[in-house]
Parts: C-alpha cells; structure tokens; sequence
C-alpha cells in the first residue's frame, strides 16, 4: 500500500473546515475528527475498489544481445487477468548501467487485456545487464492509495564489446587481397604455397620461372604462389588486475578485445583458424573451432561478461593452454600489460617456452600521457614528472628488451592505434610467410 | 546487432506472474507478535495513569480531603457519623452561600493558612457570620484576622514549651473542659483587656500556654459578644489526623466543632485571591479554538507526506561495479615522491637516458653506442661544442632544483635542435 500527492493535499485541505468550524461554532476538534475519519474511509474505499496488481501476467520481449552504445527496445506486456480497470505505474527495476530510457510508466488496463509497455535501453557497460522484477501501484478510482506489489519477472541483456576497430577492417582486408597471387613480383616470402602456373608476362620476376613447365608448354611458365592458409592464430588475453587500468578512459581489457576482435576477423578472412583463451588464475572465456562469422558472434559474446580481476595472471598456465588448442606451429598473440621487470617476471619466464614453437607477439597498451608527459618539461612539478615518465618507458623498454631477445615480437602502441597496429603486424608476419 | 526474437504467444490465458510481495494477511499472521506487544504496552500504561489520576493526593493542611498526617479528614468523618452536617468550601462565595443556606444553627471553621483573604474579603465574611448568626472558630488566625473578626484577642507568639497544656482553673469552656489536656499548640493568644468594651461581652480562656510581659498567652480563646460567639484556637495539630487521636485533642475537637446541626469548614483557596473573580487572560484562552486542532493536522500531513515521497517503489535494484584503477598513477605517484624528496640527480639521469636514447634513434647510431659516441655525433649535426654536449648529456651534476631545470631546458633544446637537423626538409 502506499499514499499518493492527492492523499496528502487532501488532508491538508482539511484546515478549511477546521478553523471555519472552530470559528464559528467552536467545534474544531469535531471538524478534525470528521475530515481526517472521512479521509480514512475515503482511502480504504479507494483501496478495496483498486484492481489487485497480483492479477497481472507479465511477459517481456526482450533481444538477447545488444552492442555497447546502442540502443534496443525492451517491451514488457502485461495482462490484466482480473476484470476490474488497473490504472497505475509500472517500475521495471532494470540495473543502473542498463540505461533504461525510464524506469515509470503510467500505465491503464481494462480487466482480461493486454498492453505493452516500451522503453529504451542503451547500456553504458558492457556484461550482462538484468532485470528480476516489476513493480505495479494501482491506483483507486479517487488516485488517493495505491495497492503495491513486486511481481517477478526476469530479463537479461547481454552488452557486446563494441568493435570500434572495425572501421580498421576494409582498408587491412584490401591489403589482404592484394597478398593473394601477388607473384609478378615475387619476393621470397610474398607467400609460399604453391598456387597455379601461369604464363609468363614482362616483368615477372625471372626466379619465378618454372623450366619444367615451360619445356612442356610452348611459352615461358611461371609459378604463382599465394600466402598460406589453415595456419593457427591463437589469442591470449590476460584478464588479471593489470588489465582494469583506464588508459584514455578505457580500460586495458577493452582494448584488448578491441585488437582481439580486429585480428580474428581479419585472419578469418584469410582463411587462418583463430582460437580465443581467456584466462587469469581460471579460464574466463575460450572460443574454438569457430570460422567466419560465427567466429565473431561467439568471440564477443564469451567476451561480454567478461571483467577483469583483482588477481595476479598466472603465466606459468599459459604454455599448457596454447599445447591443448594446437600443436601445430601458430602465431600466439599475448595481449597483457607490460609495466615493469617486477611484474612481467613470470611473462618473461615462459615467453621462450612459446617462442621455441610458435611465433609469439606480446601486445601492451601505453598511456599516451606518459609519451606527451617526457617532452613537458615546463615547471618544477613537470619536470619530476618528465623524469617518472621516463622512468616508467625505460621499464617497459627493459621488458621489450628482454622479450625480443626470447624471440618474440612486442607491439606497444595507444588505445586507439593498438588494434589496427597488431593487424598489420599480422599482415606483415603473412606477407614475410612466416606464419 | 541485435537479433530480436519473436513475439512468444503462449496459448491460452496468460497465468498471473509470481508475486514477491506477501499478502497483507501473512504479514500481519507475521508480525501479529508485534501488534500484541504494543496493544499490551498501550493498555497497561492506560491502566496505570487511570490508577494514579484517581488518587491525586490532596495535601492542603487541615483540609477536608486530606487523609494524610496534615489533614483533618478523620474529624470530619467521625463528625458526619455524629450526624453534623459538614460543608467544605474552598473559597468566600461558597462560604457565604452554605452559611445562607444552612436552616439550623451553624458553625464556621476558618483558617487562612496560607493567608489569601485581603481586609476587603474579612469584612465580607464578618458580615456574613453577623447575619447568619454562626458560632466562628478561627484555627490559628493570623493578627490582621483577629482585627477584623474577634477585636477582642491579641497574637501572643509561639507557646513556651513542647509536650501538653492543660485546660486549667478558670476555664470555663465545656469542651476545653471535657478534653482536659491537649497537645502543644502552634500559636498562642491573649485577650486585649479593653475596659471600654461596647459590647460587654464575656471573655474565656483556656489552655495556658505561655506567659509574656503584656500578660498570660492561651491556646484557646472564646468571646462571647452581642454579634455572636467567636473562638480562637491556635493548636491546630490537634485537628490533624497525626494527633487528633492523642490527649484530649479528639474531645476538644468535637466539643468545639461539632456544637450546631451544620459546620462549614472554610480554608482559602486560590479563588479568593483574584480582583473580581475574573481569572487574568492566559495564552490558552487568547488564542482561537481551531488551533491546536490544525496543528494536530499539520503533524498529519507531514507524516502523511512522508510516507508519500518515503515509499520504495520496489527493492533496490543491486549491480557490480567493475574496478577502476587509472593507469598513470603509479607515474604520478613517483613524481610526486621525486618532488617531495628533491631528487635532482634521480630525476635528471632518468630524462638524461631517456634523451639519449631517442638521440641515439634520430641519428641512426647503434643502440649500445656510448654516450661519448653520441656527443660526437650531437656536435657533428648541431655545430655545438663536443665538451658542451657531453657536459648537458651527462657531466654536469645539478646541486640545487633550478640547475635541474635548467639543464632540463638545455637537454630539450638539444634534442630539439638534432631532430630538426635530422629531419628531411
């Protein structure tokens, strides 16, 4: 039960006849009595004619997915199964990030209909977004009380990263075309699966001359190859505590599956098989043996729910991970943070292992403000903080350093330039053949 | 992207939802332990100021309806049970109206304990006891009393000892007589010889008490005059319910009092103080009646009101939050604790290694070329000093905060110098 404005105007009223009444005839604690017992009955008559909200059948309609920063429509229909007229406001408690347009709505359904109820959702965060109950005041024919009830009715959403990158996408997939049966000027390492023969037209490279063929046909053969297909990409993204840092306002995490998501649309396309290991202490999130498109949807919606922990990465699990995903030798991308010596210990102890059988590039993301703050040197306070900068790039340095010497390839690069930066790191590792 | 499904119809009558509000019946059967508890609270504490209201304690002295030591309500009863007929008035109008109506013979006991009568009121009642012809016994009268009602007596002080007084020789008094001894009273008084009394009348006394310079003092004075018969007490204890028992006091009292078919028992109230009986304007009767009914109905509204905007629409909704960590802090930090501490020579070899290591890219020299390989090539590209650049690059060691930021200055201008000789144009 509840009260409404109209209750308590009502009761305020009531002074009218209080002091009119104590004026005239000195019966002012009679006028009190009368209007507020009035008031009462007013209110329990509005109350018992009131349609029970307990009588409504509730049923959302809701799409199970939605991408952060878009918007969807949830609509909830509700179903007045009494017969008497449900006049009130209904609350969908959807959670705060949900970004429900409103969360009341006025609401008037005659006895055995249904009508719906429409907001907005645009979440503002990424993961599972839900709802686990509706909420009905209704009102009496005066509006003085309502009748309250939370009813139970469940709705989940679940926000997609958002794949910013993939407007890095046409321009890195035309690169890719132009890859393929590039043999007139055949460089070693353009590509090196055998593709078809050709005739030879000036300009071809002489090397690409195939002389068995030419002595079969009567003009000069040539040998086109084209980069390899079927080779392994497998994505690891560290979700340990290092990766919740904002950087540029968003955190480390986003942006690696900003870089993953690039990267495996990319490779799918080349015909590459990508596997995605989520992993911390525990495995959060494993996509295999998807191709295409089905490839993305699964990736981003093991990615949705996804957030970082406040525990240590263990690195030590990691080899085994990529062992169980394949054998076969695969580029091996290691998306984490590198900081400092103290922290990437273990990342350095276990880049060897991965180096001996695969390609390994190792991605972190840098805090432009750091690279700006170096060059700052104004004042007092800059200059100390020009020195920490510093100090803070000669760690990360350190760490590459120490990387490259293992044999693995580390790409460091801000928010916004780290996915398209590890696409062409991959075009180029397929250009060179060394998939 | 987002795959909408279809609109479900389940067939049939859609089912109420399920409901997590419970039915007010199951929460009152809930709380019903609750609603006895504060129901008992409420009667137990009605009962209780029902109890005490019905024995507000009257604690007037010699009062009618005092049944404490101070009181004297025994005598009045033991009266009553006599067969006189005693009237109680608290105030001069009611004293009057008994002593008008009253058919027989009648006493009055006064006492102005408290001393609320002016001379105006005295020689109201005077003249009241003159035409009603009522026997009047003043209880512990004060002086300007004995003026006005018994001319003939005179305040004598306290009594001279504790204990007893008896009634002695020359009393004549039969009650004084019948009680023999009574306990010490609380004033005296002596009779004012004046040998040019108008009235002639007669004057008695008993109980000697004490004796003085101006004469004997006595307890118990009675004149007897034209205009009636006028007795002064002054051992009023002997009329309290602590007393009355002891002695001769219950004699007396009876013997003084109960003499006529009616006694008025009349002690001052807060009545006989005002102007005209007309009670002075309080703020109660100066403001209108409606009041404090609309303050009770504000309070209303407000509790009303409150419940209105209090009233959760539903249960708190619950979400995570992620963490947030900004990722520069640790920078800042250590800037800050280089700053604190003046860690000139920390804070420079950190931006030195960080210039040269960018010097060492700009001018295409291996990555472990030496600083002094470097400071060649620096000079070489800006037609510095070889020594110069060596002594900005590495040598010259900042003691105070200003050399820091100069030679900070002159590391960013070098740097700034090479990237503009280097770059192509």
């Amino acid at each position: 039960m509840t009260l409404s404005g109209r209750f308590v105007g009502l009761l305020a009223v009531g002074v009218v006849p209080v002091v009119l009444l104590g004026e005239l005839y000195g019966e002012a604690f009679g006028a009190l009595l009368g209007w507020v017992g009035l008031v009462v009955v007013l209110v329990v008559v509005d109350l018992v004619v009131a349609a029970s909200p307990r009588a409504l059948a509730v049923e959302r309609v809701l799409p199970a997915r939605v991408r952060l920063g878009e918007t969807v429509t949830s609509t909830l229909y509700l179903t007045n199964t009494g017969s008497r007229m449900l006049r009130g406001v209904v609350r969908d408690a959807w959670q705060p990030s949900a970004g429900a347009s409103t969360t009341r709505s006025r609401v008037a359904i005659p006895g055995g209909e249904r009508r719906a109820v429409t907001i907005g959702l645009t979440p503002f965060r990424r993961g599972e977004r839900r709802t686990e109950r509706v909420t009905v005041r209704s009102f009496g024919p005066l509006g003085l009380a309502a009748r309250q009830t939370t009813l139970r009715a469940e709705g989940r959403i679940r926000v997609l990263p958002p794949f910013n990158s993939r407007r890095h996408l046409p321009s890195r997939l035309a690169r890719l075309r132009e890859l393929d049966g590039r043999t007139s000027v055949m460089v070693r390492g353009q590509g090196t699966e055998f593709d078809s023969l050709r005739e030879y037209v000036r300009g071809d490279d002489v090397r690409s001359i195939d002389w068995r063929a030419t002595a079969r046909h009567s003009d000069v053969m040539v040998r086109t190859w084209r980069p390899e297909r079927d080779r392994r990409v497998v994505i690891v993204i560290d979700t340990g505590r290092t990766q919740a840092a904002r950087i540029d306002d968003e955190p480390r995490i986003d942006t690696a599956f900003e870089s993953a998501l690039l990267l495996a649309a990319l490779a799918t396309r080349a015909g590459d098989r990508v596997d995605l290991v989520m992993y911390d202490r525990r495995l959060r999130g494993r996509v295999h043996g998807a191709s295409g498109p089905e490839l993305l949807s699964r990736m981003v919606d093991s990615m949705a729910p996804v957030e970082p922990d406040l525990i240590e990465m263990d690195w030590t699990a990691v080899p085994g991970l990529v062992r169980q995903v394949t054998t076969q030798r695969s580029l091996v991308v290691l998306a984490t943070a590198i900081d400092s010596p103290g922290i990437s210990r273990e990342l350095m102890a276990i880049v060897p292992q991965l180096t001996r059988n695969h390609t390994v590039v190792v991605t972190s993301v840098t805090d432009p403000d750091v690279a700006a703050g170096v060059l700052r040197r104004g004042d007092r306070e800059e200059v100390y903080r020009a020195a920490a900068s510093e100090r803070a790039l000669l760690d990360v340095a350190r760490v590459t350093t120490v990387l490259k010497r293992y044999g693995a390839d580390v790409l460091t690069a801000a928010p916004a330039d780290l996915p398209p930066a590890l696409a062409d790191r991959y075009l180029a590792l397929k250009a060179a053949g060394r998939l | 992207m987002s795959a909408k499904t279809g609109l479900k119809r389940t067939p049939g009558s859609p089912t109420p939802a399920v409901a997590e509000t419970p039915r007010v019946r199951s929460s009152a059967r809930r709380s019903l332990f609750w609603i006895v508890a504060v129901v008992a609270a409420l009667v137990f504490s009605v009962f209780t100021i029902a109890l005490t209201a019905s024995s507000n304690p009257d604690t007037d002295r010699y009062s009618l309806e005092n049944a404490g030591p101070s009181g004297s309500r025994a005598v009045a009863e033991v009266l009553r049970q006599q067969g006189v007929d005693v009237v109680g008035a608290a105030s001069l109008a009611e004293a009057t109206d008994a002593l008008e109506t009253a058919d027989d013979g009648v006493t009055l006991l006064f006492s102005d304990v408290y001393g609320y009568l002016d001379d105006d009121r005295r020689a109201e009642l005077a003249r009241a006891v003159r035409d009603s012809g009522a026997e009047l016994v003043l209880l512990e009268p004060w002086s300007s009393d004995l003026d006005v009602l018994a001319p003939g007596v005179a305040n004598a002080g306290s009594p001279d000892g504790d204990g007893s007084v008896e009634a002695g020789e020359g009393c004549r008094v039969d009650a004084a007589e019948r009680a023999g001894t009574i306990t010490a009273p609380n004033a005296t008084y002596r009779p004012i010889a004046s040998g040019g009394d108008a009235d002639g009348g007669e004057i008695e006394t008993c109980f000697l008490a004490g004796t003085g310079d101006s004469g004997d003092a006595f307890a118990l004075i009675r004149s007897t005059t034209a205009n009636g018969t006028v007795t002064v007490f002054g051992g009023g204890d002997s009329l309290t319910n602590d007393l009355v028992a002891q002695e001769g006091n219950a004699a007396l009292a009876l013997g003084l009092l109960g003499g006529e078919q009616t006694l008025v028992w009349y002690i001052p109230g807060g009545d006989d103080l005002g102007g005209d009986g007309e009670a002075p304007e309080t703020l109660g009767s100066l403001t209108p009646p409606w009041v404090t009914p609309v303050l009770l109905l504000l309070v209303l509204v407000t509790v009303a009101a409150g419940i209105w905007r209090g009233r959760r629409f539903g249960p708190v909704v619950v979400e995570n939050l992620p963490v947030t960590v900004r990722a520069s802090e640790t920078m800042e930090g250590r800037a800050r604790l280089y700053a604190k501490h003046g860690a000139h020579g920390r804070a420079l070899d950190a931006v030195r290694i960080g210039t040269i290591t960018r010097l060492t890219s700009m001018l295409a020299l291996p990555r472990h070329a030496g600083v002094v390989e470097v400071s060649r090539s620096v000079a070489a590209v800006t037609g510095r000093h070889v020594d110069e650049v060596y002594d900005v690059l590495v040598g010259s060691i900042p003691r105070t905060e200003a050399e820091l930021l100069e030679i900070s200055d002159r590391l960013l201008r070098l740097e700034q110098e090479v990237q503009r000789a280097t770059t192509p144009r």
